[in-house]
């Protein structure tokens, strides 16, 4: 009977231990499963309401379809969300990133990109949480998810958390600009000058650093410090400008604005470029979406006269002024042409040159060109 | 395991709850606009083609305009910018029955100005012994002149100060110390309803375009009070004109304790403005250098609302500026006439960035004897997505000061609108600061401060030797173990004129002692202590 009894237990044993193994093996098997479907199925993309932009709209349908024909696919999900970042509609890129996330939890690119939007709206505290997972799954090399949580602690004051932050971010990849930038800012916040001047007056930092942002905290040191006339130096030299830092996925994003806004955009740095032929094309293709932009029309009409088709130039721009007789800007660059211009010389032509700057004038008074071109007429 | 930590780590951080760093305090402010006989709606007039004035615009006055010893409001009024049909939207007047019960009385008063109205500044500037109006508009400004009764007569070409560009803000303040009210008129940009631009949303429906969109920044402007009712427009001379940008909130304090009183112009996406008095009536724009015109991280923000006061109990006067969603209220900290940008420190950075803020000014909202903000809000731009009924439409916040210049937000709940201007005083006479607020087509509100952490306060109304509420003086008083400093200042905040009598809370001290008073003129005054719940009134000596 006592021999039996421990069999049974023994039996029971064994099943019971079988059993948790099933178990266990089946939960893992649910989670695989549960985790494949999730992966292999994925939400539906998130489309706008409406979208006016006859170049973003087929761009944005073109990527939703993507995500929506293989939802377990990570690439379109991105470029969906890319694309409403990039034309700005955050709120539809913050969605589109949180299912990302959700996928491929794993992925960096996801967090960071989540991160920046809802900061771009104003929710820093929920950037910084999104970032703060991010930096767990930041490859070896990266350090931009830590000098940017960095920074965004800093604006809100947490300085402890900055300064480990920025550690890891120095392991990464030493002395990037962020980082120094991140700890004169520190010092500055711990009223340490000193510490501060040291951190941000190299050379090699500020030609790095766009707008003359390192100048504004030296500015700030100097001043701290006591060292007014310093500090006035300093603020002479500095920009007014916000400096943007790029991280790895910007040029990315830029790639992925699309829209008028964009070939606008475009147009005027061909133009920058002297890429005429380009400039051509590209406001052809303009106008097959929206005849009427005058910025086009302007840039159009600029085309005309870089080629040498003089009359044209001038015949696209009377017509601008025609219909917009507050357009100063157009009215400048009529004078421009028109002081390029032989038969525009003579002093009856000269006078009418110089009335189309003295109206610029009486619009804007202050108006940059037109008392410099005036200036030059006089002098001729 | 990878994926098992990492969700464990979304856990932990996804639920930790930003909210637990917010107080729940109800009811605090209660609208009680209905009951109270206040019924006032600023008319946007929006159409199909949005009219940049129709989102930006909006002030409020409390203030006494018939020296019953109460608080009236003045409310300044839209309309449409294109139709000339304007009568139909004069601003409006409503008289306190001395209980917080109101009458609109504007078609007798004189004060109903028609212009598509922006803002509105107070003071007595021909030294009658009764509060004037100076009405900002997108068109004419207007000058109304109290008889002293609350009625009132556009004395606007006689005083010369009609500046015919669309003004936002503006404050009386006595630039020059000779006993007369200067006037200083912060211009937002030089627009007309024919410049008016094409800027879609990204829906593509037609929305209010950027400021920097019109490249058109407005120059400021600022009279001098020649003493006989009459303004001349000193702005070439006295240097104001040197810089400039689009102009949204004034404020006038003394930030390097010279004496003379300083002026800050917070501006629209570009450089702030800090005009430092020379003392001999002309202005130095000290922003950059002073560490005020952009932020730490080197922006210009887009300026909106803004005011001084002492947060820290350091004796010098710190500056906020609430600006865009987005980005952070700027709360700068005076080092001795040059600032630090404290917003990080203060806790405001992350509590301001999810609205646009308008609205807002330094007041003791609880009476614990720290200083508190109140924020109107309303986009500027409507949000993509899903639009609601008034896609502009934002919760406006509360937010409660702490020791050492700290803040932290406070739950409010409640309706959204598009709020703009607010003005502060306590309009029922029960001891706790109340606020008005115009609202964009609403209903505005008349919140009534139930105190409820019931602190006890003290209450200082100073008249000048004319006999008209002061301005600009400076009181200074021991609180416990604390030495604070207090302005008496109308102007501030967002297109709007608060009661500038000081309403001191005092939490559960017996009351204030050491109390010094320093008038405009310099001349000092020190009083007798006052005791929890006394209000006293004190002349300024001939």
């Amino acid at each position: 009977m006592a021999l039996m009894s421990q069999k049974k237990r023994s039996e029971g044993k064994g099943m019971r231990t079988a059993g948790i193994v099933l178990t266990i093996l089946g939960t893992g098997i649910s989670l695989v499963v549960v985790l494949v479907l999730l992966r292999s199925t994925g939400p539906t993309a998130i489309r706008p309401a409406l979208v006016s932009d006859p170049i973003l709209r087929p761009t944005i349908q073109a990527y939703a379809d993507a995500v929506d024909a293989n939802p377990s696919a990570p690439k379109p999900r991105m470029e969906l969300g890319m694309t409403y970042e990039g034309a700005n509609m955050d709120e539809l890129a913050e969605q589109t990133y949180k299912q990302y996330v959700e996928l491929y939890p794993e992925r960096v690119i996801g967090w960071y990109r989540l991160a920046i939007v809802q900061s771009k709206q104003g929710e820093i505290e929920k950037a910084m949480e999104s970032l703060a997972i991010g930096t767990t799954v930041a490859p070896p090399k990266m350090s931009a998810p830590h000098w940017q949580l960095a920074l965004w602690y800093i604006d809100t004051g947490r300085l402890e958390e900055a300064k480990s932050q920025l550690d890891i971010a120095h392991v990464k990849r030493p002395n990037t600009v962020q980082v120094q930038i991140a700890r004169g800012r520190i010092a500055l916040e711990e009223n340490d000058p000193e510490l501060a001047i040291e951190i941000l007056n190299k050379e090699q930092l500020i030609s790095a650093v766009p707008d003359g942002y390192v100048y504004q905290l030296l500015g700030r040191a100097y001043r701290a410090n006591g060292e007014e006339e310093k500090s006035r130096k300093a603020w002479s030299r500095a920009g007014e400008k916000k400096p943007t830092w790029s991280d790895p996925w910007t040029q990315l994003v830029v790639e992925h604005v699309v829209g008028l806004n964009a070939m606008r955009q475009e147009i005027m740095n061909q133009m920058q470029l002297n890429n005429m032929p380009e400039v051509r094309r590209l406001v052809a293709e303009y106008f097959t979406y929206d005849k009427d932009n005058r910025v086009v029309r302007r840039l159009d009409a600029s085309c005309d006269a870089k080629q040498g088709e003089v009359a044209q130039a001038l015949m696209k721009f009377v017509t601008l002024i025609k219909e917009d007789k507050t357009d100063t800007v157009t009215m400048v660059l009529l004078a421009k042409l028109r002081m390029r211009v032989n038969q525009f010389q003579t002093p009856t032509e000269i006078s009418i040159t110089k009335e189309i700057l003295t109206t610029v004038l009486e619009i804007s008074p202050e108006n940059k060109q037109a008392p410099v071109l005036l200036d030059a007429l006089i002098q001729e | 395991m990878k994926l098992t930590c990492l969700l464990f780590l979304c856990c932990i951080v996804g639920c930790s709850d930003t909210a637990e760093q917010k107080v729940i305090l109800e009811p605090w402010l209660v609208d009680e606009a209905k009951q109270r006989g206040f019924d006032f709606v600023w008319e946007s007039g929006a159409g199909d083609f949005p009219y940049n004035p129709e989102i930006i615009s909006g002030g409020v006055a409390l203030l006494d305009v018939d020296g019953d010893e109460d608080l009236d409001i003045y409310m300044v009024q839209g309309g449409s910018v294109t139709n000339s049909e304007q009568s139909a939207f004069p601003n409006h007047l409503f008289l306190n029955d001395g209980n917080g019960n109101f009458t609109n009385v504007t078609n007798s008063s004189g004060a109903g100005d028609t212009h598509f109205g922006t803002g509105v500044t107070t003071g007595d500037y021909d030294n009658d012994g009764d509060v004037d109006l100076y009405i900002t508009n997108v068109e004419e400004n207007v000058l109304l002149q109290n008889d002293g009764t609350g009625h009132f007569a556009d004395v606007t070409a006689i005083a010369g100060v009609g500046d015919p560009r669309w003004s936002s803000s503006a404050a009386f303040f006595d630039m020059d110390k000779d006993g007369d009210l200067d006037l200083y008129v912060a211009n937002y940009i030089d627009w007309a309803p024919d410049i008016e631009r094409e800027c879609p949303a990204k829906s593509g429906v037609l929305d209010y375009c950027h400021p920097q969109a019109y490249r058109a920044p407005a120059k400021d402007t600022l009279y001098r009070n020649n003493g006989d009712g009459t303004f001349a427009n000193v702005s070439e001379k006295s240097g104001v004109h040197a810089v400039w940008g689009n102009g949204l909130g004034v404020v006038v304090g003394d930030v390097n304790d010279d004496g003379f009183l300083d002026v800050f112009v917070a501006n629209d996406e570009m450089n702030n403005q800090l005009w430092i008095n020379q003392g001999d009536a002309t202005f130095i724009d000290d922003a950059i250098v002073s560490g005020v015109a952009v932020d730490s991280n080197g922006a210009p923000k887009a300026g909106m609302g803004t005011d001084f006061a002492d947060v820290n109990d350091d004796g010098l006067l710190d500056l906020i500026v609430v600006n865009l969603s987005g980005e952070s209220d700027s709360l700068f900290m005076n080092q001795g006439g040059w600032f630090t940008d404290g917003t990080p420190r203060s806790g405001l950075a992350t509590i301001s960035r999810q609205y646009t803020r308008f609205g807002t000014g330094f007041r003791d909202l609880n009476n614990d004897g720290y200083l508190d903000l109140y924020m109107s809000n309303g986009r500027v731009q409507m949000p993509d997505g899903k639009q609601p009924a008034d896609p502009y439409a934002e919760q406006n916040v509360l937010i409660k000061g702490l020791p050492g210049g700290k803040f932290v937000e406070v739950e409010l709940g409640g309706v959204e609108h598009t709020s703009r201007g607010i003005a502060y005083g306590d309009v029922n006479g029960d001891g706790a600061m109340d606020i008005v607020v115009l609202n964009r087509d609403a209903p505005a509100y008349l919140l009534i401060n139930q105190n409820p952490e019931a602190g006890g306060f003290v209450k200082l109304q100073l008249f000048n030797e004319h006999g008209a509420p002061a301005q600009d003086a400076v009181v200074r008083f021991t609180l416990g173990d604390r030495k604070v400093r207090r302005e008496v200042r109308t102007g501030g905040g967002y297109c709007s004129a608060h009661d500038p009598s000081l309403h001191i809370g005092i939490g559960d001290a017996s009351g204030i002692t050491g109390v010094e008073i320093t008038w405009s003129n310099d001349s000092k005054q020190s009083i007798e202590d006052l005791h929890a719940g006394e209000a006293r009134t004190v002349h300024q000596a001939k």
